[in-house]
């Protein structure tokens, strides 16, 4: 039970945790804003922190399954988008009411 | 003689003989100014064709005749008229009045048998020809006979169901210079509007109007009275000339930007060309489709025929749409066919474009909506037009909802994070990456949309992907609508129209930039005295040329091309691929300037903006008692703020992919142009993308030719019409009583002044300071008409939209969603703008003292 409690609560951390590290890339080409981004690194990282001394050391299988969790839903995500826009099934349809499209 | 009868003389010859336009137009002859004229009969059409060999079919059995095939049809226009007839033509020819001692040039039209009944019109199917002259007269008669098998006509002839042996005559008729032309309908030829007469009108000759070239004006009067109920004004970019002085010049010409958006007729000749259509109709007793034109001042009438009914039945479009408000607010023209069919090739199916508009599907927005609401309170909530806050929610849905929400945050809550603290500055990143797609010639115009909105890999910087990014900032809604929660709750004294205020004032907004930078050049331009003449110029289109070989242009020029570096890409209606940006066509940017000169300066936006914004803080503080509660609405402003920014520069950078695919889609068109596969510019917005790919595998596609006319038209006549909010739901706007409009308050405050109506900041962007600008849509093309305007009423938008979030920037009442202002308001009215109560009530008219609507 503890172990499912800890991947619910690990899952939106990671995320948290995952954006996070993010914006530390995406903010690193703004030399004015990466320490801010590092510094936003904190909070996650210290949920995280706590989550794991809550579940001890043994739990690191459950962070890791939020971890793999986060990334694969990321990376479906993000390939599942590519590849269903290009069918032409789920691409938005255009309709004329007054005909123009019908053969000439 | 025998093949020619004189027009006034023609209709007792019958239709058989003149044809059914030549018999109109020879009836109404003798009582109106119709240009002088013969017709060449039907009978030397038979003649003709006959003795080089052309089975014509039998019209007292309905034989229908031979179809000549392209082949023949070349052969045929080779071959001379008959002796007699050239000799018959050319002596009714020199029977024409001279022209200021000039040989006159002429119009060759069709007049066929069956053209021009109840049923069928062939308008601008069969071949018009103009500037005809004597050399060419009798070539042009051979080619508008040939024209009856043309593929626009065929396709017409087949669809109508009319197989009828072909006969034609031919009108030949003195060429009216005209300044301006027109159409006039006696009854809506939409059957939208019930007892009224339609004016559509254009500068030049009638051609640029039937062929679809240009949006005409539209004056729309009441039967009977003759009372002018509407006026919507078009762009009239192009036109045909009134007088071709170059012989191999193009018919088609630019108008000159001053005169694009000006009204063609003034009011007293709007009556001039109804009483004349009224009176076609008392005198052929059927509704009539009258075509005229005004040369020196006159008014001729050209042609009079009954108001044929299309026989294509509309197709109701199946399921339920209510309008998609984010785009609806920026851009209300009908998107053309190509810009459809690229953009939703991209986007998944949660909505349709119906004709040119996107909507969303109702019934899956009722679903996903936890809300126990009526189908009209929920087309207010989607319109974000509710401003109630006690709905109740339904719990079994919420459930689902939630587990919903739960999934996507998973999947998609890496954005959402990152997004949160973006460096605006990383943003300008994409233009590389833009600039990384136009290089690539092996992507297309799809492609590289599809490229730039979804980004290049899931581990690559949110700045290459600023399209989802601006998705991710409608987080500015929800904490908009805490922080009004929070202020009423905790902060009771407080005025939450002061919230405008309050969230305005980021620095870092592009839309505040974009101004602010074009003060700057506009500065450069008032130390430079040359520079300001120049922008006084009635031809600003000319002005590029004019500063590149200008000595004392440098600092301006410099000043313009940084300018145009950072902003080029953007421009009006930036979403439509077809329409030019700024770095095309930087007419509208001097336009701009000189406004700016005019009005002289104030502060730079951003530093008015926090002005307001400091004595809003203060207020505030005042107002709530607390040093938490101040720190929490602190960081709700903040946040709101942000989103704000981010949701304009996303949208900017956004537009730089659409521009990408705009420059593809222009190489693309000059491809085919110089192939010959399409006839003119733009043509290639009103294809599909498989049509394009058609084309250029069977260059023979006549099919297409045909189609894109008849886009033209639909286009054109769905700009004109105001698009409908919602489709099959049943929802009525609330009623408006007389002089007042009720609309949403966007940025709060009270304002008097002249009505300014402007469609178009290209070719109309002059405001006067203290005037009330009113716009049906907005987007960052109009910024700078918002510096000078005492208050902004716009036909569309809600509380996010451009013209908002710029009012609240520069302090000054917006009004959006106002339904109906473009139509109901004109030029000079006296307008009080309450825009804090959501209304603005109109005072009186005042004499404007120019001729705008």
């Amino acid at each position: 039970m503890k172990q499912i409690v800890a991947f619910i609560v690990a899952v939106p951390l990671t995320v948290e945790l995952f954006g996070a590290l993010y914006a530390v890339f995406d903010a690193w080409r703004a030399r004015d804003s990466r320490s801010d981004a590092l510094e936003r690194l904190a909070i996650p990282m210290a949920g995280w922190g706590v989550l794991w001394w809550w579940i001890g050391a043994a739990g690191w299988l459950v962070l890791a399954a939020a971890f793999a969790t986060t990334l694969v839903c990321h990376l479906a995500a993000f390939y599942a988008v590519r590849l269903l826009i290009r069918r032409s099934g789920i691409q938005t349809l255009a309709i004329d009411t007054d005909g123009t499209d019908e053969p000439a | 003689m025998r093949h020619i009868v004189r027009l006034n003389e023609a209709a007792p010859r019958g239709v058989a003989q003149v044809g059914g336009k030549a018999a109109a137009l020879g009836e109404l002859a003798d009582r109106h100014n119709v240009p002088d004229g013969f017709v060449i009969v039907t009978q030397a059409f038979e003649e003709h064709f006959e003795r080089h060999g052309l089975h014509l079919g039998d019209v007292s059995t309905g034989e229908p005749g031979q179809v000549p095939n392209d082949e023949t049809v070349a052969r045929l226009r080779t071959l001379p008229l008959d002796g007699d007839l050239a000799r018959e033509v050319q002596e009714a020819f020199a029977a024409l009045p001279t022209v200021e001692g000039r040989a006159p040039t002429c119009v060759v039209r069709s007049s066929a048998v069956g053209e021009d009944d109840l049923g069928s019109s062939f308008a601008g199917q069969h071949a018009t020809y103009y500037y005809v002259d004597r050399a060419e007269l009798e070539q042009r008669i051979i080619d508008c006979w040939l024209s009856a098998w043309n593929d626009a006509v065929l396709s017409y002839r087949s669809r109508i169901g009319a197989n009828q042996p072909v006969r034609m005559a031919v009108i030949v008729q003195l060429m009216i210079p005209s300044e301006i032309s027109g159409v006039t309908f006696t009854r809506d030829p939409t059957g939208r509007q019930r007892d009224v007469i339609v004016i559509e009108s254009c500068w030049g000759l009638g051609a640029a109007l039937v062929d679809g070239r240009v949006t005409p004006d539209c004056y729309v009067l009441r039967r009977g009275s003759l009372e002018l109920v509407e006026r919507r004004l078009g762009s009239k970019r192009f036109k045909v000339a009134e007088d071709l002085l170059d012989p191999v010049g193009t018919r088609l010409q630019p108008v000159p930007r001053h005169l694009q958006r000006s009204p063609t007729l003034n009011d007293a000749q709007v009556h001039a060309v109804a009483q004349l259509a009224v009176a076609c109709e008392a005198e052929r007793g059927a509704p009539q489709d009258v075509e005229w034109a005004i040369a020196n001042g006159t008014l001729f009438l050209l042609q009079s025929r009954p108001i044929s009914t299309d026989t294509r039945e509309p197709i109701p479009p199946k399921g339920r749409w209510v309008a998609f408000k984010p785009i609806l607010e920026n851009f209300t023209d009908a998107l053309t066919p190509l810009t459809v069919d690229i953009v939703r090739r991209v986007l998944p199916r949660f909505g349709q474009f119906i004709d040119g508009r996107y909507y969303l599907d109702f019934d899956s927005v009722r679903r996903w909506v936890p809300l126990r609401v009526s189908d009209a309170e929920l087309v207010e909530l989607v319109l974000l037009k509710s401003e109630r806050s006690d709905y109740r929610l339904k719990w079994t849905r919420l459930s689902t909802i939630v587990g919903l929400l739960a999934v996507s945050y998973v999947s998609t809550g890496l954005l959402w994070v990152r997004s949160r603290h973006l460096p605006f500055v990383t943003l300008a990143d994409f233009r590389k990456r833009c600039d990384a797609m136009l290089a690539n010639s092996g992507l297309d115009a799809v492609a590289t949309l599809r490229q730039l909105l979804l980004g290049p890999h899931p581990f690559a910087a949110a700045s290459q992907f600023p399209f989802q990014v601006n998705v991710s900032s409608t987080r500015y809604f929800f904490l908009l609508a805490a922080l009004r929660w929070y202020l009423r709750r905790f902060a009771p004294t407080f005025d939450l129209a002061q919230i405008a205020p309050l969230c305005a004032g980021t620095r870092d907004m592009l839309s505040t930039r974009l101004i602010d930078e074009l003060r700057k050049t506009a500065l450069v331009a008032e130390t430079t005295p040359a520079i300001r003449q120049l922008l006084q110029s009635d031809r600003l289109e000319e002005l590029p040329n004019q500063l590149a070989v200008h000595p004392a242009a440098a600092p301006f020029v410099a000043s313009f091309e940084s300018f145009i570096a950072d902003f080029g890409h953007r421009g009006t209606r930036e979403v439509e691929l077809a329409a030019p940006r700024w770095r095309e066509d930087p007419t509208p940017l001097f336009v701009m300037i000189r406004n700016l000169l005019r009005e002289g300066f104030t502060e730079p936006l951003s530093v008015q903006a926090e002005v307001r914004n400091k004595q809003a803080e203060a207020a505030l503080d005042a107002a709530l008692a607390h040093r938490a509660g101040r720190h929490v609405a602190s960081w709700l402003i903040r946040r709101i703020r942000y989103y704000a920014a981010l949701r304009e520069n996303t949208r900017h950078y956004t537009m730089l992919a659409f521009a990408a695919v705009r420059t593809k889609v222009l190489a693309l068109e000059q491809q085919l142009l110089q192939q010959g596969l399409l006839k003119c510019a733009d043509d290639i917005f009103f294809l599909t993308w498989d049509e394009i790919a058609a084309l250029q595998r069977n260059p023979d596609h006549a099919q297409l030719r045909v189609r894109i006319r008849r886009r033209r038209l639909a286009h054109m006549r769905r700009n004109r019409m105001q698009p409908p909010l919602t489709i099959n739901v049943d929802y009525r706007p609330p009623r408006r009583d007389a002089g007042v409009l009720v609309g949403q308050c966007a940025s709060p405050g009270i304002a008097e002044g002249t009505v300014r109506l402007v469609l178009d900041p290209a070719t109309d962007g002059e405001i006067k300071s203290g005037e009330i600008l009113v716009a049906p849509y907005t987007d960052p093309a109009w910024t700078p008409l918002f510096l000078g305007a005492a208050a902004v009423v716009v036909e569309t938008g809600s509380y996010l939209s451009h013209a908002g979030t710029i009012a609240r920037e520069l302090g000054i009442p917006c009004l959006v969603d106002v339904a109906g202002v473009m139509t109901s308001l004109r030029n000079g009215q006296r307008l009080c703008v309450d825009a804090t109560q959501g209304k603005a009530f109109l005072l009186a008219e005042m004499d404007s003292g120019d001729n705008r609507p």
